[in-house]
């Protein structure tokens, strides 16, 4: 029985890689909660970097978690492929027609991350609780706050930017953490063992120097808490 | 149409700036080819940026790198510049690309000594050009795709980079998301 799920991109997995803190995942999937990725997001972890001799280390430990059965396929719990795949070139048209510039509609997504958003919004109409893991910023943006990513890309970009926002109004239903939220719950359930008082800091640093998109800000506030 | 102008007037900056060997001028010309690559994606763009790029390289280390016949080098790119520009104006798109893969090349296999060396640069003018398309807000996945670099490499590039933009990325409290997290995993 699936009670609780985590879906992950592959940044939050390639980042506890490099920092060498994929045992929290086996922690995780043995209070219970399901790991999951999809075939997109195994291809970014495991067999792209198989052939590039310094990230082969990290996508032999990747492949090996997911040979143990730690974390496992969206199909294996109970998803068709074929509804993962619909579902996620249906959202994948919804973001990449969601901003327009010189009236053209700008890519600003590719499948891998999407295929996350597809198994979520596959696993909440199962209503089976979960929560998608992704580092980087552009996906998280477009479905928590769409206009602060028009506003950057307006800045960025120099160009008008218009959001269409139409269909992109059911986006609440997604949950989105980062690696700084799995190291800091790691940390506090004591699943990391550094006794030393700046061990949280130098964890959350340690996500943020592998790409995690949290701010300098955002950190302070975490090690408060 | 205005694209390609654009291009087009990269280009010829480019050349020039490469000839007073202004490195600066360069690498800004080499960005401001990003977003029109963000915007449109198209392969041609992506690869201006990171030959610009590149040479910026090249000719900040100049005297590192040891090329010999620096002239002829240097006139070698910018014949070659002159062939992608003529092209690009006449609407020869193939033959466009053509030229800038000659341009690639012809730096690459300046001397058999210094291939790996021109490899190096490329490579990490591919990073640097995939994290200015990233910053633009292109999503990591889909900026690695269409700079064919490493989604590992890049995650570590990116984050060592300070990115002035980051109070856009803010979206729901830091503390609201862990405690949604740290709920998720009671």
């Amino acid at each position: 029985m699936i009670k609780k799920v985590l879906i992950l991109d592959a940044g939050p997995i390639i980042n506890l890689s490099m920092n060498g803190l994929l045992e929290i995942f086996e922690k995780v999937y043995l209070s219970g909660i399901t790991i999951v990725i999809t075939n997109y997001v195994y291809q970014e972890v495991v067999d792209h970097p198989s052939h590039i001799p310094r990230f082969e280390l990290g996508a032999l430990r990747i492949k090996e978690l997911v040979e143990k059965g730690v974390i496992k396929f969206a199909t294996d719990i109970g998803l068709a492929q074929m509804e993962i795949e619909s579902e996620t070139q249906r959202w994948l048209k919804i973001a990449n027609s969601s901003i327009k510039s010189d009236n053209h509609f700008i890519e600003i997504v590719s499948i891998a991350e999407i295929s996350c958003i597809a198994v979520s919004s596959l696993l909440n109409k199962k209503r089976i609780e979960n929560i998608i893991g992704i580092d980087e910023r552009t996906t998280r943006v477009l479905f928590e706050k769409p206009e602060n990513l028009r506003d950057l890309m307006a800045s960025k970009l120099h160009r008008n930017i218009t959001l269409y926002t139409k269909d992109l109004e059911n986006t609440k239903q997604f949950r989105f953490i980062r690696s700084s939220e799995l190291v800091f719950m790691a940390y506090k359930k004591k699943i990391i063992e550094i006794n030393d008082k700046h061990a949280l800091e130098a964890l959350l640093y340690a996500t943020k120097f592998k790409g995690c998109a949290i701010s300098w800000e955002e950190i302070e506030q975490l090690k408060k808490m | 149409m205005e694209e390609v102008t654009h291009v087009i007037d990269v280009l010829t900056r480019a050349r020039y700036a490469l000839e007073q060997e202004d490195t600066k001028q360069l690498r800004e010309l080499s960005d401001k080819t990003i977003h029109s690559a963000s915007v449109y994606q198209h392969t041609d763009y992506i690869l201006v940026a990171t030959i610009i790029y590149t040479l910026s390289k090249i000719v900040e280390r100049k005297d590192k790198i040891g090329i010999k016949n620096w002239n002829n080098f240097i006139k070698g790119v910018s014949n070659l510049i002159v062939l992608a520009i003529s092209s690009a104006q006449r609407n020869k798109h193939s033959q466009f690309i053509i030229f800038l893969t000659k341009i690639k090349h012809y730096m690459e296999n300046i001397s058999e000594d210094m291939k790996p060396l021109i490899e190096e640069l490329l490579r990490k003018a591919s990073i640097n050009k995939a994290s200015k398309v990233y910053e633009h807000g292109i999503s990591l996945a889909k900026t690695t795709k269409l700079l064919g670099v490493n989604p590992w490499e890049l995650s570590e590039y990116i984050g060592e980079k300070e990115n002035p933009q980051i109070k856009l990325n803010k979206t729901i409290d830091a503390k609201e998301r862990m405690r949604m997290a740290m709920d998720f995993f009671k």
